[in-house]
């Protein structure tokens, strides 16, 4: 707060105009004192006191100013330098001129001073005074000798008679006035021309004294509100004793004119000596002041060369400030805007440049956290999608790697971002098909290409289809170009596709062979009809026989036929909302007469779902036909059909489970159970679980098989709900 | 203005000292004061000796006009320190010393009074300037009689009333402090 203040008071160019102003007050008053007016005259003394501490003052800011600038200038601030090449060209240009000026003043001066005296002026005025002496030499000696008259009028003249004779006596010798003491100072008698004078005008003791010891006086004086006069005091005898004297005085008047000039040269003569007397001290004086007000005015000057260069220089240190924040990469710098002039315009420039610059890396900033955000976006997009994704650089390491790729090819490939293809290739044996399909690829940098590759992974033989090709560089950079290998695991299309074409076949299988079979069983039976009759016992056995297997396997092969083209038949799904545990129920009544328990354990509260109820029902016999047949005569087994809602599934979905504890899955077909045709049994078609996984995914559900491992088989199907909010029972 | 005065003095005599080493010469001294009780006034006489230096009665013959000054105090004693002392009075006498070209002689002026002589020679202008007689110096009412009082006396010769351009060599010129000592004495009726 101090330190400011003091900044604020030796820095500003207000206190040094003000400091100006009053050195140039005290300066005038003190040449006016030293002209010698007298109201000025006492102030001198304070004056100098005061200039000789002003004097003190600025050189102590001086000083400061100085000693700051030098301790700037060796730290190399910013804007030193030039304040000190300006302070030294002000300095210089205030210099040279008032000393010019200062020389010349004095020159002046001191001949000015001398050319106020000269010889001739000193003798005319000593040779006026000495005239003037003469001349009242002269009204002296006529004074003395009319005194002389006097005394010898009175010398006749007893004490007592004198008051009366006096007054004549003045009259006749033209006295002003004429007083007589006794020789102990009393008046004896005494008369003026003045008739209002009561008292006498007397001698002093000094002359009374000398004049007692017998020596005249004969004096000028000047009596106050009188004028000029000529004192004449003799001691005179006394008539009556001759032991006492008696004292004269007498006053001549000189005439009004002489005494007024007597005045004037004594005045002029005073004066003009006076002044030859004070001349050297005058000089002195004058040069003295004249080098105080030049050292005032110059160090004035300097301090304010000081200030201007600081003041002039100040935007362009801010400037220097500013531009070493910017280089140090400080955008957010704001200079103080100084002035309105050219420096100014550069400081604003400077702003609005920083300003720019701070909003330009503001944008980079922004597009970093957009590209950044594009990147996570990107990413999520990627993990979302079920095909792989991978991408490797021109150097083919891999670059990126989604969940979906780690999925299908049961790697951690996040783990493995940076290593080579070939490297993967090495590390996971089960990839070597895939690396070895994929590499030749990477060579090919503007073709796309698709290829289906075969592996034998941890879940088994998986047929991928990749598709992949170069990305494009972006701009200059290489680093962002490599290529692209998009995967999707085929192996479940193919099945359904393998699917379809057994569905193809059956279907022209059952096609051709119902054809011919009726005609055979038509055939078979008319033979019969007509030769049984008229054939011999033996014979006719034969016969009758040999019909009647033909016709019987003719019946098994339209059943056969039949079924298979049920499995063939295209869906024609009647898709309602039902009621799964009550289609469970209708379908286990019709077991209820069988030795075999069927029994029903159903999750109360089951969503509706969307379904054909027919087809479901054909799954339900399906699956219970097979749990019974599994158990092979035994007639102790047990049959369960549950139902439950599995809402922590993907979208919710109904779970049927049909258990038993039959024989279980055979080992050798476990794997293949749902395809048509494998089958353990002498008759059977094998295609009944085919249909059944057949239906249910035309339903959008999923079935698979599993032995439990207390001995049997459950299938499991889920079917998707489709709608949660399906109304439910109760 | 009186006090400034006296102030101004002081400094000049340390200035002096500083810059010229040179301490007051003592040129004028009190021979004899001493006050009387003249109905209720008690008055002043004095006789005090002044000796002008050769650079005074040069400016003085050189048509100068000499001031002086005789300080006068009247001290009520408190204590034995002078801290506890009061003034009960303070008056300043002064005196002006003029030569007379054309008649050739010393004019001396008591300012206070008005009161001029002429006189013919300087020592007996020095010597009517230096005679004090029944100067009245406080009322017997202003005296406190269970009280000491003490009067002291200093003259001294006033640098302030030089003329402008002789003033300033004077502030460094020895030859120009001229000042008696005080002259301190009971104050008796
Ligand atoms: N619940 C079960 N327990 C044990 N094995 C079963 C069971 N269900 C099916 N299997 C086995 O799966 C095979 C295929 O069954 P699928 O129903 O497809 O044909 P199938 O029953 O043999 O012939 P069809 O159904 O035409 O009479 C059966 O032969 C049987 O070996
Ligand atoms: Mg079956």
């Amino acid at each position: 707060m101090a330190s400011r203040t003091l900044k604020r008071y030796t820095q500003g160019i207000r206190p040094i105009i003000l400091l100006s102003v009053v050195l140039l007050a005290s300066l005038v008053l003190m040449s006016e004192a030293i002209q010698n007016s007298e109201q000025f005259s006492l102030l001198y003394s304070w004056l100098l006191v005061f200039n000789v501490f002003a004097l003190l003052v600025l050189l102590a800011l001086i000083a400061i100013n100085l000693f700051r600038l030098v301790r700037q200038y060796r730290l190399q601030a910013p804007g030193s330098r030039l304040t000190a090449r300006l302070v030294v060209i002000f300095v210089s240009l205030a210099m040279l001129p008032v000393m010019i000026v200062f020389y010349f003043s004095l020159n002046f001066l001191n001949r000015g001073i001398d050319s106020w005296f000269d010889v001739h002026t000193e003798t005319a005025l000593a040779d006026a005074l000495e005239l003037t002496r003469a001349t009242l030499n002269d009204r002296k000696r006529d004074a003395s000798r009319r005194s002389e008259r006097i005394v010898k009028v009175l010398s006749g003249i007893s004490d007592r008679r004198l008051p009366l004779k006096i007054n004549g006596i003045r009259h006749n010798n033209d006295a002003f006035e004429l007083t007589v003491l006794g020789s102990n100072g009393r008046i004896i008698a005494s008369t003026s021309q003045a008739v209002e004078t009561i008292f006498p005008d007397l001698p002093s003791d000094i002359v009374l004294a000398q004049v007692r010891t017998g020596e005249p006086y004969i004096g000028i004086d000047s009596i106050e509100q009188k004028g000029l006069f000529i004192r004449v005091v003799v001691a005179m005898a006394n008539p009556e004793s001759i032991a006492d004297v008696r004292i004269l005085q007498a006053l001549y008047e000189v005439e009004a004119q002489t005494s007024e000039l007597v005045s004037d040269v004594q005045l002029a003569y005073d004066e003009y000596r006076k002044r030859s007397y004070l001349r050297k001290p005058l000089k002195i004086i004058f040069t003295f002041t004249l080098s105080l007000v030049l050292l005032l005015s110059l160090l004035t000057a300097v301090l304010a060369a000081f200030l201007l260069a600081q003041r002039l220089v100040a935007p362009i240190r801010v400037l220097a400030i500013g531009t070493r924040a910017v280089a140090s990469g400080n955008y957010s710098k704001h200079l103080p805007l100084a002035s309105n002039d050219e420096l100014g315009f550069l400081v604003k420039s400077f702003n609005d440049m920083t300003q720019k610059i701070a909003l330009t890396q503001d944008e980079v900033q922004r597009s970093q956290i957009h590209a950044e955000r594009q990147r996570i976006y990107l990413e999520t997009v990627l993990g979302r999608l079920s095909s792989g994704v991978l991408t490797f650089d021109t150097e083919h390491t891999l670059r990126m790697a989604n969940s979906a790729a780690n999925q299908i090819l049961g790697v951690d490939l996040v783990e493995r971002l940076g290593e080579s293809l070939t490297m993967l290739g090495k590390d996971f044996p089960h990839l070597t098909q895939l690396v070895e399909s994929i590499l030749p690829h990477l060579h090919k940098v503007d073709e796309a290409w698709r290829e289906e590759v075969t592996i034998f992974g941890p879940a088994g033989r998986q047929a991928l289809m990749c598709r992949g090709s170069a990305l494009p560089a972006i701009g200059e950079d290489v680093v962002d170009s490599g290529f692209v290998v998009v995967f999707d695991d085929m192996t479940s299309q193919i099945q359904s596709q393998r699917d379809a074409a057994w569905g193809e076949v059956a279907r022209r299988l059952a096609h051709e062979i119902k054809n011919p079979l009726t005609p055979i069983r038509l055939s078979a039976e008319r033979l019969r009809h007509k030769y049984l009759a008229t054939m011999d016992a033996g014979d006719a056995e034969v016969l009758d026989r040999s019909t009647r297997t033909i016709v019987e396997q003719v019946e098994s092969m339209q059943e056969m036929v039949t079924v298979f083209s049920e499995y063939a038949k295209p869906p024609k799904l009647m898709i309602q909302p039902i009621d799964i545990n009550n289609l469970v129920n209708s379908v286990l009544e019709l077991y209820s007469g069988y030795k075999i328990e069927v029994k029903a354990e159903l999750a109360p509260g089951l969503p509706f779902i969307n379904a054909d109820a027919g087809r479901l029902r054909q799954v339900l016999h399906n699956l219970i036909k097979n749990a019974m047949q599994s158990m092979g005569g035994n007639d102790e087994g047990i049959v369960v059909v549950t139902t439950r809602l599995r809402n922590e599934l993907d979208r919710g979905a109904v779970e049927i489970c049909v258990v038993d504890d039959g024989a279980g899955i055979s080992d050798e077909i476990i794997e293949q159970v749902f395809e048509p045709g494998v089958t353990t049994k002498g008759r059977g078609s094998g295609l009944g679980l085919a249909i059944v996984k057949k239906i249910i995914e035309e339903h959008g559900g999923v079935i698979y098989a599993k032995n439990r491992p207390e001995g049997g088989a459950s299938f499991v199907i889920h079917l998707p709900v489709e709608n949660k909010k399906v109304p439910k029972r109760g | 203005m009186k006090i400034y005065k006296k102030n101004l003095n002081f400094l000049w005599f340390f200035i002096s000292v500083i810059f010229v080493g040179v301490a007051e010469a003592k040129s004028f001294f009190i021979e004899h004061a001493e006050t009387g009780l003249i109905g209720d006034t008690y008055y002043l006489d004095a006789t005090v000796n002044y000796q002008l230096s050769d650079q005074a009665q040069e400016a003085l013959l050189k048509g100068v006009e000499l001031t002086f000054e005789l300080k006068i105090e009247v001290i009520r004693k408190k204590g034995l320190l002078w801290l506890f002392n009061k003034k009960v009075s303070q008056s300043v006498q002064r005196y002006t010393l003029k030569y007379q070209p054309l008649t050739q002689q010393y004019k001396v002026l008591h300012i206070n009074s008005g009161k001029s002589r002429n006189l013919p020679s300087l020592s007996t202008a020095t010597w009517i300037l230096g005679i004090v007689a029944d100067l009245p110096l406080l009322k017997q009412e202003e005296v406190n009689p269970k009280a000491q009082y003490v009067v002291r006396l200093k003259a001294l010769f006033d640098i302030e009333s030089l003329p402008v351009p002789i003033r300033l060599l004077a502030y460094f010129a020895p030859g120009w402090y001229m000042s008696s000592d005080w002259y301190v004495w009971p104050l008796e009726p």
